[in-house]
């Protein structure tokens, strides 16, 4: 069952008891799980009063018009309820109840199998059990992939899959290792680690890979390597963004993999041609990318203005969706593989999506390319989302309150 | 696993607890000398070490313990996130780390033992 489905569920369960009846509801915690459980909140009919935060540099924005405010203002409303959404549960009901609230603290998700703050007799068994099985299917790799070096990447992002392909050959010319196996929890990572030559490729679902990365953690497995900046909680690069900027790929090259500031990073070069090109007007079409999984989405309206303007000017668009996301109104869906965006986005010859891994994994397509951020900073730190994502090979800019689309 | 968890609850309830392993690439008094200096932490911090304290501490709380039971904490440590208040300082085996990013000038050795710290 996905997170999302998982999260849906328990809410529903709350609603069919008639919990939240007579309930002010507050989420903890702005992050994308968070707007994601708000997105749902908000789909199931509910109203949502607040989100708390404790990063101050947060507090007055919105989300769908929800108010992010510091944690204690839930103390002025009775019959309040908090949910949460986040691996910090513990912490944050600890901080909720030392700030005073008596109130329901719901946990709708656990998104990381890794975290559980206790040390009870009966947590250590499940986690140890965890481990175990974790141990078994690195044991299996390694028997099916015999020889081969073990690359973990363990969270869902198509950009720091990207990321981490590019840098990857430099590290293996490191170590001296010449065949890879790289491990990844989806498909869409999948697609992401075939654009690269020279590489075998295994999904896994996202509790056994993160099994299986615990395994390779406690048992020092010097066939395996975890790259990614923050995940799991051992990894420690990314704190070094409290104290300065460094920009995500930088943090891949020099941080994860140890390779010298100014590693030339990889080009993909197993592209695919998407089969419908004939039904793209070739220079005079626009591939539009509003959604993002990771990503806090702009507004309607924004979108709405991009689609107006190249309309107006006898441009075609066309929404790049996947699974059940829906064309934007007056373009057409389009939903090309990953293999294939290069040629969807040269065909078109302009490209506007908001940051995603998408964008990395087109930075080499030769046409016009835009990267809309939104206004936010880059998890808990001081820095704004451009800042660390910022593509060379784009056009960069930064979404505000009174952003008006200006055109090319 | 035999961990004392009676006295591992009490160094958490004290504050953020950090097991610096006796493999550390940096010496334990350049580290000290840091965390002691500049705290920005608002509670305590509780730092285990195999060695005898190598410096006075006025901000640091500091327990010596056996390299049996840093061997059982690691061990804890690689079986699950039991908290977020508890740090292991190691050298890094098969993931990446913040001394890459100060070996390539990105950051002061400095700089970046606050900010793991505190980040």
């Amino acid at each position: 069952m996905k997170n999302s489905e998982m999260m849906e569920k328990r809410f529903r369960q709350y609603v069919d008891s008639g919990f939240f009846a007579d309930k002010k509801i507050f989420l903890f915690g702005h992050c994308n799980a968070t707007e994601e459980m708000a997105d749902m909140i908000l789909d199931n009919g509910y109203e949502i009063e607040g989100i708390l935060d404790n990063n101050a540099n947060k507090w007055g924005s919105d989300y769908q018009g929800t108010c992010v405010c510091k944690p204690q203002a839930i103390l002025s409303y009775a019959n309040a309820v908090v949910c949460i959404a986040s691996r910090f549960y513990e912490e944050m009901y600890r901080q909720l109840r030392e700030i005073g609230f008596r109130g329901r603290v719901l946990k709708l998700i656990d998104f990381n199998t890794y975290a559980e703050y206790s040390l009870s007799e009966d947590t250590i068994s499940r986690k140890q059990e965890r481990l175990r099985l974790g141990c078994i299917s690195l044991e299996k790799l390694g028997t099916k992939y015999p020889g081969f070096f073990r690359i973990f990447c363990p969270f869902d992002a198509l950009g720091d899959v990207y990321m981490m392909m590019s840098y990857l050959h430099g590290f293996l010319s490191k170590i001296n290792r010449s065949h890879a196996l790289v491990i990844v929890p989806s498909r869409a990572c999948d697609e992401v680690v075939g654009l690269f030559s020279g590489y075998k490729s295994e999904v896994m679902a996202q509790d056994d890979l993160d099994a299986t990365v615990q395994a390779v953690l406690y048992t020092k497995d010097t066939d395996s390597f975890v790259a990614h900046q923050d995940r799991p909680y051992v990894i420690d690069v990314s704190r070094m963004l409290y104290a300065k900027c460094i920009p995500l790929d930088e943090l891949y090259c020099s941080g994860i993999f140890g390779l010298p500031k100014g590693t030339y990073a990889v080009l993909p070069d197993k592209w695919s041609e998407y089969k419908d090109l004939d039904r793209i007007p070739k220079g005079k079409s626009v591939v539009l990318s509003p959604y993002a999984k990771s990503v806090t989405a702009l507004s309607s309206e924004v979108w709405k203005d991009i689609v107006l303007y190249y309309r107006n000017r006898g441009y075609k668009l066309f929404t790049n969706v996947v699974g059940q996301e829906t064309a934007l109104k007056g373009t057409e869906p389009i939903s090309p593989g990953i293999s294939e965006m290069k040629s969807v986005v040269e065909r078109a010859g302009l490209f506007i999506g908001i940051r995603s891994g998408l964008c990395d994994a087109i930075r080499t397509a030769n046409a016009k390319k835009i990267a809309l951020y939104p206004d936010y900073y880059y998890s808990t730190t001081k820095w704004k989302a451009i800042d660390m994502y910022r593509l060379p090979e784009f056009e960069n800019i930064v979404v505000q309150e009174d952003f008006a689309w200006q055109g090319v | 696993m035999k961990v004392n968890f009676h006295r591992l609850e009490a160094y958490l309830k004290q504050g953020i607890t950090v097991l610096v392993e006796n493999k550390s690439t940096v010496s334990l008094t350049r580290i000290l000398s840091v965390w002691d200096r500049v705290l920005f932490l608002n509670e305590k911090l509780v730092v285990l070490s195999v060695l005898p304290k190598p410096i006075e501490l006025n901000n640091c709380l500091y327990y010596r313990i056996t390299f049996s039971e840093e061997c059982n904490l690691v061990s804890l440590y690689y079986t699950y996130e039991f908290s977020d208040r508890f740090r292991l300082f190691s050298p890094q085996h098969n993931y990446g780390g913040f001394l890459n990013l100060v070996d390539e000038g990105y950051i002061n050795l400095d700089e970046a033992l606050v900010a793991w710290l505190c980040g």
